[in-house]
């Protein structure tokens, strides 16, 4: 009977893994298609069918490689910056006890409920006025500063779970604060920070409003952008767009598949202590 | 936080200096979080306010000062009530199946028949869908409930069953999109719990066994109190993310049929920047962030009640 | 000290001098935007490189921003990046920045000459000439003849009546949708009613007094019955899934030979057109003609409009980048350059100055160019109407379309929009 149980589970399991896994398909083997036969044929593919124009055509039109250099500038130093304010502030909230620290933690927290759409244009203002208009560092500062409330309240969970005794150990040692967080906290901190890459890092390599709005996307593409383009007014052109999204997504996964064993290691530690 | 109560031992002797440069380090350590946030989410965040109190099209350099006018219109504007009702059923509709399946899939994931790497393969797959952007995500789906030549009534039709007119159906347009954001979604809040059942340790579950305790009765004795915070987390930033959503119900839906399935940031876009009156936008995107602060402030008591409970 | 400062400047203006007569022009770059982006591969491979050789110092950039353009020029406007060439839609955006002092009067340029009046007309706002449209938009009615032969119709209906019969025979012979459009798209959404009212009221009216009244607020849609009565009559005929279509999704559904006849703009004559003939294996089946919504003893109303338009800076820049921009901006409106757009789009150029070797139009469309020039016509709505207006009776309409409202009720509904958001 239990034996049964676990086969029939199991099989659920694969059955609904497969059947999530329908829309992936459809969007992949619909790279290799022609549009028409996306449309006609949606769950098919074979010989006739494939063809590879889609990304030769895709890797010139969205110029890819640009493409992908300014959105890989845009979200790793965003993520720097991120990881740098984000763990010395978490630090501060978690360790220190005052209520200064209380009450930060709670404004930052409330800041991750505001909805950017909002603030856009008062924000394109303020990037004009810094003279960052039509730069790269103007959306690494937005991302940095927009994805920060998260990233704090991450690492403040997390820190929060590490044991007292371990610091007040250092602190006998003769260990400074700044020593502390430096030596002590940081390299515990790795699994959080893959955490924090996937989280926000996937929100700022997938963004489109930002640098649509904010870069010129002849001198400086980014991905989301440049696949936009291929959602005409008239004619959207399914094939190209999805060649394009598994070029701009490869990166992505991959990072995920290497970052995994820690990013669960984040989750872990962090998860419980909100 | 509750839960951390003084309990300083060894090191309380010197505590006045010692506790002040730690108090000023930590002071210090909250500069460049503070910087930044400070200038590119306080500040458009004080004009976002600003602006709700004028009326003004973006452009010119005359703003006119209309005090609480634009509050007063928001509520006559078209379809309002019924956008914040489809607001609050798409929060919380996909709120609630997100986490309820997500918990579902991870606990099925979690099960000890399955080897190290069939479990990341399942994770890796399950998580994939999040990793898509949106917009993608939105087209998607639009192209698949297309009710002539989309995927699933195609589907549908050759297994000999009536197609779904998914999207022009009232309530059901919102169950379309709400299986959209579930697909979209599910696994980032799947990761997290598995990451929760994986802190529960062996031991607390084999110690039950031993007990005398029926699988069931460990579900819900120890897992589900002991993953109450990862409930916490999932359904606090798993609403905030439902209530910020914005292009891919959008392009799902184009918000039919009539206001049905419009959400509020939605009409923030359209007052703010189709219709160019800024200041009703910015009227809009105030009272959106009231409402998720308050849903959200709501939820973390009520929640962090329960998980005391336990 | 003052001396010496005369001295250098002095010196200075002099090098400056020599050096701009060395080089007789500083290289400078131009900004476009092109909204429809279905005419960029043209732009990449034909008219950047043709233009650059024939103006070396002159660098022009392209900003194609697809359908979703709302954010970008919001804030392009916002962080006072406008472009040296816009391409102008007739609304509130475009009005606001001709108040704003960012787009030029190009009434006085000699390139407007060769538009025709009513196009310069309906891209002036407060007496500004702000923009030349790329071409003529018009309502068509798209057939795809072999369905009608199935439903025993051998030509095209000709009126009202005769349509509606036609739509009855198809829904009974045949298994395709008898009509179909683009609900998704307020156009052409809108598309089909604005037909109706033309073809209903038109003639009473006179030229031009529905729009007034629209732009007005006056306009009521319930007083004549017959508006209501007619939307009545084909809404049972529309294809499921109508208002929730996409112009793609309908040359996808005509390609399919799952609908009869659509609505849709001229624009979409290239993609409509070819999606007939690859279902029909026939291009003599391809077949379109003015919507014959007309009463049988009256002449047909059709409904039309510029195209989205090229409008030219008036930010205040260096001569030398003002000079360039005007060169660019003449010469996109030289037949030889305007033709490749027009090419690539396969829409009807309003250009005077073409000539007709220079002008490709798909051949069903060509057929009836003529009989467009002769109709009587209605402005499209979104000449007319308000975002808020437009937002407010599309979704009453797309409701229609669904079956989900009574007609009625959203034409009555449509009257008490318009009074409250109207220009």
């Amino acid at each position: 009977m239990k034996q049964l149980t676990k086969i029939v589970s199991s099989v659920v399991l694969f059955a609904f893994t497969v059947l999530m896994w329908v829309p992936i398909y459809y969007f992949v083997i619909g790279a290799f298609k022609k549009r028409t036969d996306i449309v006609k044929h949606p769950l098919v593919i074979n010989l006739k069918m494939f063809t590879t124009e889609n990304f030769s055509y895709t890797i010139k039109k969205m110029k890819l490689f640009s493409a992908l250099g300014n959105t890989a500038f845009i979200t790793i130093l965003a993520l720097v910056l991120i990881i740098i304010a984000g763990s010395l502030a978490g630090f501060a909230i978690a360790r220190i006890k005052g209520k200064l620290f209380n009450i930060y933690y709670g404004a930052v927290v409330s800041l991750m409920v505001i909805p950017f759409i909002g603030a856009l244009i008062p924000l394109i203002s303020l990037i004009k006025d810094l003279g960052l208009y039509n730069n790269l560092w103007g959306c690494v500062l937005i991302q940095a500063a927009w994805n920060l409330p998260f990233a704090i309240f991450l690492f403040t969970g997390f820190m929060r779970g590490i044991p007292k005794e371990l610091e007040e150990a250092a602190y006998i040692d003769g260990c400074s604060t700044v020593g502390i967080y430096w030596r002590m906290f940081l390299p515990l901190l790795k699994p959080v920070i893959a955490t924090c890459c996937i989280r926000s890092g996937i929100g700022i390599w997938n963004d489109y409003l930002v640098t649509n709005t904010l870069l010129n996307s002849v001198k400086m593409p980014t991905l989301m952008v440049a696949i936009y383009q291929f959602f005409g007014q008239y004619v959207s052109e399914y094939g190209y767009a999805f060649a394009g999204i598994i070029m701009a997504s490869l990166p992505v996964i991959v990072a995920f598949i290497f970052l995994q064993k820690y990013f669960i290691k984040g989750l872990t530690a962090g998860a419980g202590r909100g | 936080m509750e839960k951390k109560t003084a309990s300083v031992p060894a090191a309380k002797i010197k505590k006045s200096d010692f506790e002040r440069s730690r108090y000023l380090t930590g002071v210090f350590f909250l500069v460049p979080a503070t910087v930044l946030s400070f200038i590119f989410v306080i500040i458009p965040l004080i004009n976002v306010i600003r602006y709700s109190f004028y009326e003004w099209n973006g452009i010119s350099d005359d703003m006119l000062w209309v005090g609480l006018q634009n509050f007063k219109t928001l509520p006559t504007t078209e379809g309002f009530w019924q956008m914040c009702i489809s607001t609050l059923i798409f929060a919380f509709g996909s709120t609630a199946l997100i986490v309820l399946f997500s918990f579902i899939v991870a606990m099925a994931l979690d099960s000890k028949n399955r080897n190290r790497v069939s479990r990341a393969v399942y994770r890796t797959a399950w998580f994939f869908p999040c990793i898509l952007s949106g917009s993608v995500v939105g087209i998607l789906w639009r192209i698949m409930y297309n009710y002539n030549n989309g995927m699933i009534n195609k589907t549908l039709k050759g297994m000999g069953l009536s197609p779904v007119n998914w999207l022009e159906t009232y309530g059901l347009t919102n169950v379309a999109i709400i299986i959209a954001a579930v697909w979209f979604q599910m696994g980032l809040c799947i990761v997290i719990f598995l990451a929760g059942l994986q802190s529960i340790s062996t031991e607390i579950n084999e110690a039950a066994a031993i007990d005398g305790a029926n699988e069931g009765q460990i579900r819900r004795h120890i897992i589900v109190p002991l993953m109450a915070p990862s409930i916490t987390i999932n359904v606090l930033t798993t609403s905030i993310a439902a209530f910020k959503m914005y292009e891919m119900p959008w392009l799902i839906s184009n918000g039919l049929p009539g206001y049905s399935t419009r959400l509020l940031t939605q009409r923030i876009h359209f007052f703010g920047i189709e219709s160019a009156k800024f200041g009703l936008g910015s009227a809009m995107a105030v009272l959106l962030i009231l409402v998720i602060t308050a849903i959200s402030l709501v939820q973390l008591v009520v929640l962090r009640k329960r998980e005391d409970i336990y | 000290m003052k001396k010496l400062l005369a001295l250098l400047m002095a010196v200075a203006m002099l090098l400056t001098m020599c050096v701009g007569l060395a080089e007789e022009h500083e290289p400078v770059t131009l900004q476009v935007w092109i909204v429809q982006t279905d005419w960029s591969d043209a732009w990449d491979n034909e008219m950047e490189p043709k233009f650059e050789a024939e103006y070396p110092w002159i660098d022009v950039e392209a900003v194609g921003v697809g359908s979703a353009n709302a954010d970008f020029i919001a804030a392009a406007i916002a962080a006072e990046d406008t472009p040296a060439v816009w391409q102008c839609d007739n609304n509130d955006t475009y009005f606001n920045a001709i108040s704003a002092g960012l787009l030029a009067d190009l009434s006085e340029m000699e390139v407007a000459q060769s538009i025709p009046q009513a196009y310069r007309d309906a891209f002036t706002h407060d007496g500004v000439l702000f923009g030349l449209t790329q071409g003529a938009a018009f309502s068509v009615l798209y057939i795809n003849m072999a369905i009608l032969e199935e439903a025993g119709w051998t030509e095209a209906p000709a009126n009202w009546d005769e349509f509606i019969q036609c739509c009855a025979d198809i829904a009974e012979k045949t298994d395709a949708a008898p009509l179909t459009l683009a609900g998704d798209k307020t156009t052409t959404c809108w598309m089909l009613y604005e037909l109706i009212i033309a073809n209903t009221v038109g003639d009473e009216l006179g030229l031009g007094v529905f729009e007034e009244q629209f732009k007005a607020g006056t306009f009521d849609f319930a007083a004549n019955p017959e508006i209501a009565a007619k939307l009545e009559q084909v809404v049972p005929y529309i294809m499921t899934g109508t208002s929730t279509m996409t112009e793609d999704d309908v040359t996808a559904a005509m390609t399919d030979g799952i609908a009869a006849m659509c609505i849709a703009g001229n624009w979409t004559a290239n993609n409509i057109c070819s999606g007939i003939e690859e279902c029909t294996g026939d291009a003599s089946k391809v077949k379109a003609v003015l919507a014959p919504f007309n009463p049988a003893d009256k002449g047909v109303w059709i409904s039309v409009s510029p195209e989205t338009a090229f409008g030219l800076s008036a930010v205040e820049v260096s001569d030398a980048e003002k000079e360039a921009r005007e060169i660019f901006f003449n010469w996109v409106f030289q037949p030889e350059n305007f033709a490749i757009i027009q090419n690539a789009r396969g829409t009807v150029p309003v250009l005077s100055t073409m000539t007709d070797d220079q002008i490709k139009v798909p051949a069903a469309i060509a057929e009836i160019v003529p009989a467009m020039n002769a109709a009587n016509f209605v402005y499209m709505g979104f000449n007319c109407w308000t975002s808020e207006f437009k937002d407010g009776a599309c979704t009453m309409l797309k409701d229609v379309y669904a079956g989900n409202m009574a007609v009625a009720d959203a034409v009555t509904g449509m009257t008490e929009l318009l009074q409250t958001y109207h220009r």
